[in-house]
């Protein structure tokens, strides 16, 4: 039998190069070539059991109901507080595993980045790395970002750092409607991008007509955030 | 009940609405009050021609076309069952359409799998959220019962009036290694008679464990 678990090479043809743009809403369906190539050949990926004391930490976010899991490990040099080794693993789609994949390029080329820089990758800067990504398929690359972050801060618990935890708590925003900051990234993720949208999703605001003007504030926040 | 020219090998755009006697219909186009005065308009009269062409070699071949299908899809099911563990088929398994088989293959994200067997020339759909543009897995495997990580896995490989038994064969060799390339990558570790509650843990979904597609 032919050995089929490496993909053939892409071939550049005019027909792979053709992307599929629905003609009402600008939607884009096809995958870049550096996102194609991240995925047939996905870098940094944890293979093998880690062995004790390979990595510091390990983040995991996601479920398999909800369609996506992440897991991330990573190992940090403490004198120069570099993240130096970074492998992943998981059960996601084509632009989940393409966009971790070159996230865990970013945060270890050239000797690794400072643990503070690494948290300052955003999703748009991975998207474009990757050469763009369908519109409704970014939120697959918030996943890589969101386990890292649990990673850091699963580190800075082991070695002491407790002050340099950052967790993202959710805040009520809607307390008729009981919808949380988080809601609304969710929404905005979605593809929500006013607050008409976000109430056809949420319903957010409607029975507590005060707090518009900070729902109105977070969609702004957001929206710059993943697609600004 | 209304048929698909195109499902059938016929034109596009063309389709038939068999209406039983006593049923009354609101028109869908006034006018001229052709059709039965369902829908007015000028008749395509091209596309039905064919149309009926079509019907009729469907309808010569019925017989023959529905025994040799059901048999190749009997082969390909059994073949992917001995050559993938952890496979479930969705729906009956033989009380369905002759060309239709569509199955879970746990902790793998459908749409992968699609993109690579994409790559080797192999067509088929995924109940995957990733693929559908609200992002919600399919509510047709939801619907028959089986868990949110069932419908995610979800693969629908149907077969055709061209599909050969070599073209079966060729998914069969390229399928396998696909998803064991795929499931070791994963970091999820589904077993098949895992209890469908313990599955989706209400812990999965935040607030009150209902995912975000099916809050109002």
């Amino acid at each position: 039998m032919e050995d089929t678990t490496t993909a053939k090479p892409i071939s550049t043809s005019d027909m792979q190069q053709a992307d599929v743009v629905n003609p009402h809403t600008k939607q884009k369906w096809a995958y870049s070539p550096i996102v194609k190539e991240h995925f047939f050949h996905p870098k940094n990926l944890l293979l093998e059991e880690p062995t004790e004391g390979q990595f510091d930490s390990r983040g995991t976010v996601g479920s398999p109901a909800c369609g996506d899991v992440m897991d991330i490990w990573i190992k940090v040099d403490p004198s120069e507080d570099r993240v130096i080794d970074l492998k992943w693993k998981t059960f996601g789609c084509g632009s989940a595993i393409a966009a971790t994949s070159m996230f865990s390029v970013m945060v270890t080329e050239n000797g690794g980045l400072k643990i503070d820089d690494a948290l300052k990758i955003k999703p748009q800067d991975i998207m474009e790395r990757l050469g763009g990504l369908p519109n409704r398929k970014i939120h697959c690359s918030v996943l890589a970002d969101k386990a890292f972050r649990k990673a850091v801060n699963n580190y800075f618990h082991a070695t002491g750092q407790h002050t340099r935890v950052e967790v993202d708590g959710a805040r009520v925003i809607d307390s008729r409607m009981n919808i949380t900051d988080k809601d609304i990234e969710e929404a905005v993720l979605e593809g929500a991008r006013n607050l008409e949208e976000v109430q056809k999703k949420l319903k957010v605001g409607v029975g507590d007509p005060e707090s518009i003007p900070e729902i109105e504030q977070l969609i702004r926040f957001y929206s710059e955030k993943y697609y600004g | 009940m209304t048929v698909n020219g195109s499902k059938i090998y016929g034109p596009k755009g063309v389709g038939l609405l068999y209406v039983r006697r006593g049923i009354q219909l609101v028109p869908h186009i006034v006018g001229g009050g052709q059709e039965n005065r369902l829908r007015s308009g000028t008749e395509n009269v091209p596309s039905i021609v064919g149309f009926a062409r079509a019907l009729e070699l469907a309808q010569e071949h019925a017989a023959e076309e529905n025994a040799r299908l059901t048999e190749l899809r009997e082969y390909f099911w059994k073949e992917i069952q001995a050559r993938i563990p952890k496979v479930v088929i969705n729906g009956h398994p033989t009380n369905r359409l002759p060309n239709n088989l569509n199955f879970t293959i746990l902790d793998v994200e459908g749409e992968a799998v699609l993109l690579y067997l994409d790559e080797y020339g192999i067509a088929c759909s995924t109940g995957s959220a990733c693929t559908s543009t609200s992002l919600d897995p399919s509510h047709v495997i939801l619907a028959m019962g089986k868990p949110y990580e069932y419908a995610h896995g979800s693969m629908r490989m149907t077969l055709g009036k061209s599909t050969t038994r070599e073209d079966v064969d060729h998914v069969l060799t390229v399928l396998p290694p696909v998803v064991e390339l795929l499931r070791s990558i994963s970091p999820v570790h589904l077993s098949l008679d895992q209890k469908q509650d313990e599955m989706a843990a209400r812990s999965a979904f935040v607030e009150d464990g209902v995912p975000h597609w099916m809050k109002k």
